[in-house]
C-alpha cells in the first residue's frame, strides 16, 4: 500500500465505526472527502491492550513424559511419552512468580496453543538439550500478561511432542486437541482436589465453567479439535469460546467445526498458511440448518503475516529460527500486528467469559479500537439468531432465494450467476477465492439494481437488529474494482405497502467491503456488511419492520462483487 | 471481463509473489534427496461416537528425505506424475540436516510403474522440486504375510491392482 492509500485507509478506519450515511461505498477513500461534513465522530474507541487492575502472577509446570497419546480402540501409542508443560499468568496480589491469587473468587481459564515450528535450532529434531529447544509457547506472553491483568488465569501450552511430529494412527491436529484436553484435566484436578506443584495455589480458584481456547496456526486447528473431541467424547469441559489465529484446516479425515463462539483472525500477507485454510472452518461453522448455532466472527487484516503474532517466531527478539514469512506490500510491523492481536483476542474472551456484551460491537464492525488507524482490515460476523433470506447454499439458481422468494434485477448486470467460492473444484468464478461456500457474483458497468423478495410469511423482521450480508470485491486486476475509487452501492428495504427507505436513511459501511488482496497469490475474501435496522427510516419515523417485502441493492459506477448470506440478524 | 483474462491476471500476480524468494525462506524450493515407499496399515479411527475410518485399510507411505526442511504449518504436497496426493503427512524422522516426511497414498492407481514424484507447497509454485528417481512397484516394501493374514488385508500386489 502506498502512502496515499495508507492515509486514505486511516480516514476510512475512522469512518468505519460510524456505519451510517447516505450510501454504502465499496471501499472508497474519495468518499470520505465527498461526505466529510456528514460523517459523525467515531463511536468511542476502545483500547484492550492496556493492563487491567490485577497484578500478574507467574508459574510454570513441566511434567515430562507424562502420558502416551493413544488412539481410541488401540493400545499402541501414536505419540509416546508426551510432556505436559506450560507457562501460566494469573491475577495475583503481587507481581512475580508464584504469588497468592488476588481476591477470593474463581477466574475464567484460557489455554493457548502454538503451531508448528522448529523444535530445535533449526529443524524438527527433538534431540537437542532442553535448554536449546525453541520455546514456541512463550511467544504469546504479551497476551497472557494482558489477560491475566484483566482477570483470567491464562496458560500457554508447550506442544513440543506434537510439534514437527506425526503419526499414521492419529493426526497431529487430533493430537494437539488431546494435549489441550490433558492440560484441562490437570486444571480440573488442581481446582477441585488441589495437588498442584505450588501447594494448592489454584485449589478452588479456577472457574472451570468458563474456559476459553486460543490457538495459532496448527494450534488453531488443534483448539477447534479440542472443543470437538470434548463434545464428542463427553469429557465435560465447559469450553465457551474458541479463537484461532491464522489456523490450518488440514486434518485429512475430518473437518473440525466449533459449536461455541468462534473468532478467526486472518492475515492477508500470511506466507505460511497462505491459502487461508481457516476460512473454510469459518464457513462450515453454524451453517443454516445445523443443530448447533453459535456466534462467529472473523477479522481479515491486510499486511499482517503468519509469524508476528508469536514473538518467538518474530525476528529481532533473540530466538533462533524466527523469520518473516510475509508477502506483499503495506506490511505491518510486529508491534502493530501484536496490537491487533490484543485489541481483538482480549475482548473476545471478555465478551464470552466475563459477560461483557458491550465489546460485541467490535466484532460486528461497529466500533473502533485505538492504535489501528491506517490498518486496512475487515470484519465478518454472524449472529446465531437470524433469518436467512439467501444463503446460496442450496441449488444453483440466482433467481430464487433461500426463502423461496423471487430475485429480480434491472437486467444489465454483466455477471449475474452463482458460483463456488472455493480455491478449486468445479463451478469457480476464478481461483482467487479461499472460502468454502457458494454465492452470487454480480458485475456491473453502470447503474444496476438487485432485488430479493421475502415471501409473506417471512416479512416481519421487527425482532431483528440488523440487515447483514457477506460481500467482497473480486480480484480482477482493477478493471471493475479499481482500488480506492468511489463506487456506490445502496442498501434499501421496501415494505409491502411500497415504502422504501430513501436516500436519507440508507446506510454506509465504508471499508465494509474487502478489496481483493493483490499480493500473495491474490485473494478474494468476504466481509460482513451489517446495517442496523434503525437506520432505515420513513421520513423522520423508523421504517415499519413488520412487513418488509424486499431487500434492494443498487449499484453505480463499476464493480464486481461476491455476495453470500443475506440475512436479518440479532 | 472474461474468466480467461482474470486467470491471466492471477497468473501474473503469482509470478510477482514468487519474485521475492531471496528475502523469504517460505518461498524457497524444497530440496528432496531421495525417497522410499512402504505399505502401512491405516487403523480404525474414531472420536467418541464419530467414526472417521470404519475399518483398517492398506495404504502406501512415500517417505521423502528433504535437506534443510523448513518446518511450516501448511503441509507440503506430494505429486505423483503431477497429480497432488490427498492424504496426511508427518515427520518420520530427523537426522542432521535431513528431515524425512511421510506422505500417505490411499489411491493405488496413482502408484504407477515409473511414476515421477515431486513435492511442493500448495500456494507457491516456485517451491516445487522433483524427487530424484522413479517409482518402482517392486521397491515398495510390503507387509509381512502374517500381518496381512492377521488383519485380513489384501496383499500389496492385490492392493496395487485396485482402482478406487
Amino acid at each position: 500500500m502506498n502512502v496515499i492509500a495508507m492515509v486514505e485507509a486511516r480516514k476510512l478506519g475512522r469512518v468505519r465505526s460510524a456505519l451510517i450515511l447516505c450510501s454504502l461505498v465499496i471501499l472508497s477513500g474519495c468518499y470520505h472527502h465527498h461526505h466529510d461534513a456528514a460523517i459523525p465522530p467515531p463511536v468511542g474507541g476502545v483500547n484492550q491492550c492496556v493492563a487491567g487492575p490485577f497484578n500478574v502472577g507467574q508459574a510454570d509446570y513441566n511434567f515430562e513424559n507424562e502420558f502416551d497419546l493413544i488412539p481410541t480402540g488401540s493400545t499402541t501409542p501414536a505419540y509416546p511419552d508426551v510432556d505436559v508443560r506450560a507457562t501460566i499468568r494469573y491475577p495475583a496480589i503481587m507481581k512475580g512468580p508464584v504469588q497468592p491469587i488476588a481476591g477470593s473468587r474463581r477466574y475464567p481459564l484460557i489455554l493457548f496453543l502454538h503451531g508448528n515450528h522448529a523444535t530445535c535450532p533449526c529443524s524438527c529434531s527433538h534431540a537437542c538439550p532442553a535448554g536449546d529447544r525453541i520455546p514456541n509457547h512463550l511467544g504469546y506472553n504479551y497476551l497472557l500478561d494482558l489477560l491475566a491483568s484483566r482477570g483470567f488465569i491464562v496458560v500457554s501450552v508447550d506442544g513440543f511432542d506434537v510439534t514437527c511430529a506425526g503419526s499414521i494412527s492419529m493426526s497431529d491436529y487430533e493430537a494437539r486437541g488431546r494435549l489441550v484436553l490433558r492440560h484441562l484435566q490437570k486444571w480440573r484436578d488442581w481446582d477441585v482436589i488441589g495437588g498442584d506443584p505450588w501447594g494448592g495455589l489454584f485449589r478452588g480458584r479456577v472457574d472451570m465453567n468458563r474456559i476459553g481456547l486460543s490457538g495459532h496456526s496448527r494450534g488453531g486447528e488443534g483448539v477447534v479439535a479440542a472443543e470437538h473431541i470434548n463434545r464428542m467424547e463427553g469429557l465435560g469441559f465447559h469450553i465457551l469460546a474458541v479463537n484461532a489465529i491464522a489456523p490450518t484446516a488440514q486434518d485429512p479425515t475430518i473437518h473440525y467445526v466449533p459449536e461455541v463462539p468462534y473468532f478467526l483472525l486472518m492475515s492477508a500477507s500470511d506466507g505460511d498458511v497462505s491459502n487461508l485454510q481457516g476460512l473454510r472452518t469459518y464457513d462450515r461453522t453454524s451453517l443454516a440448518g445445523a443443530a448447533a448455532q453459535s456466534e462467529k466472527s472473523m477479522l481479515w487484516v491486510y499486511g499482517a503475516n503468519h509469524n508476528f503474532y508469536n514473538t518467538v517466531w518474530t525476528p529481532g527478539n533473540g530466538f533462533a529460527c524466527a523469520s518473516d514469512d510475509g508477502v506483499g506490500e503495506g506490511r505491518l510491523t510486529p508491534p502493530l500486528q501484536q496490537l491487533i492481536g490484543c485489541q481483538t483476542i482480549v475482548p473476545f474472551f471478555e465478551l464470552h467469559l466475563q459477560n461483557k456484551p458491550a465489546v460485541r460491537q467490535l466484532f460486528q464492525g461497529d466500533r473502533l479500537v485505538e492504535g489501528l488507524d491506517g490498518v486496512r482490515m475487515y470484519w465478518a460476523y454472524q449472529h446465531p439468531d437470524r433469518r436467512e433470506v439467501d444463503n446460496f447454499d442450496f441449488g444453483d439458481n440466482p433467481n430464487t432465494n433461500s426463502l423461496g422468494g423471487a430475485i429480480t434485477t434491472s437486467g444489465g448486470f454483466g455477471t449475474f450467476d452463482e458460483f463456488e467460492f472455493k480455491p478449486s473444484g468445479p463451478d469457480l468464478f476464478n481461483a482467487s477465492f479461499r472460502h468454502f461456500t457458494h454465492g452470487l457474483v454480480l458485475g456491473w458497468n453502470g447503474p444496476q439494481t438487485y432485488e430479493t423478495v421475502l415471501p409473506p410469511a417471512n416479512r416481519d423482521v421487527s425482532g431483528y437488529k440488523a440487515l447483514a450480508l457477506r460481500i467482497g470485491q473480486i480480484l480482477d486486476g482493477g478493471v471493475l474494482n479499481p482500488l480506492d475509487t468511489p463506487r456506490t452501492v445502496r442498501v434499501g428495504l421496501r415494505t409491502a405497502s411500497g415504502k422504501v427507505a430513501n436516500q436519507d436513511f440508507d446506510v454506509t459501511g465504508v471499508q465494509s467491503v474487502p478489496h481483493p488482496y493483490e499480493y500473495n497469490g491474490g485473494k478474494t475474501v468476504l466481509g460482513t456488511l451489517r446495517v442496523p435496522l434503525t437506520q432505515f427510516r420513513d421520513g423522520t419515523k423508523p421504517l415499519p419492520l413488520n412487513d418488509i417485502e424486499a431487500i434492494i441493492l443498487e449499484f453505480k459506477g463499476t464493480g464486481l462483487v461476491a455476495i453470500d448470506d443475506i440475512q436479518f440478524s440479532k | 471481463m472474461s474468466r480467461l483474462i482474470i486467470g491471466m491476471i492471477l497468473g501474473g500476480l503469482g509470478l510477482a509473489a514468487s519474485s521475492a524468494v531471496a528475502d523469504n525462506p517460505y518461498l524457497e524450493p524444497l530440496k528432496p534427496k531421495t525417497f522410499t515407499a512402504e505399505a502401512v496399515v491405516l487403523p480404525v479411527r474414531e472420536i467418541g461416537t464419530m467414526t472417521l475410518r470404519e475399518k483398517r485399510t492398506l495404504a502406501v507411505e512415500i517417505q521423502v528425505q528433504l535437506e534443510d526442511f523448513l518446518p511450516r504449518n501448511m503441509e507440503p504436497t506430494l505429486l505423483i506424475n503431477g497429480v497432488p496426493v490427498e492424504g496426511g503427512t508427518r515427520v518420520v524422522r530427523v537426522e542432521d540436516r535431513v528431515t524425512t516426511l511421510g506422505f500417505m497414498v490411499e489411491q493405488p492407481q496413482l502408484l504407477t510403474e515409473g511414476a515421477v514424484l515431486s513435492v511442493r507447497m500448495e500456494d507457491v509454485p516456485g517451491t516445487q522440486a522433483k524427487v530424484p528417481g522413479e517409482l518402482r512397484q517392486v521397491n515398495i516394501k510390503g507387509l509381512s504375510t502374517d500381518l496381512i493374514k492377521e488383519r485380513d488385508l489384501p496383499s500389496l500386489a492385490e492392493w496395487l491392482q485396485q482402482r478406487k
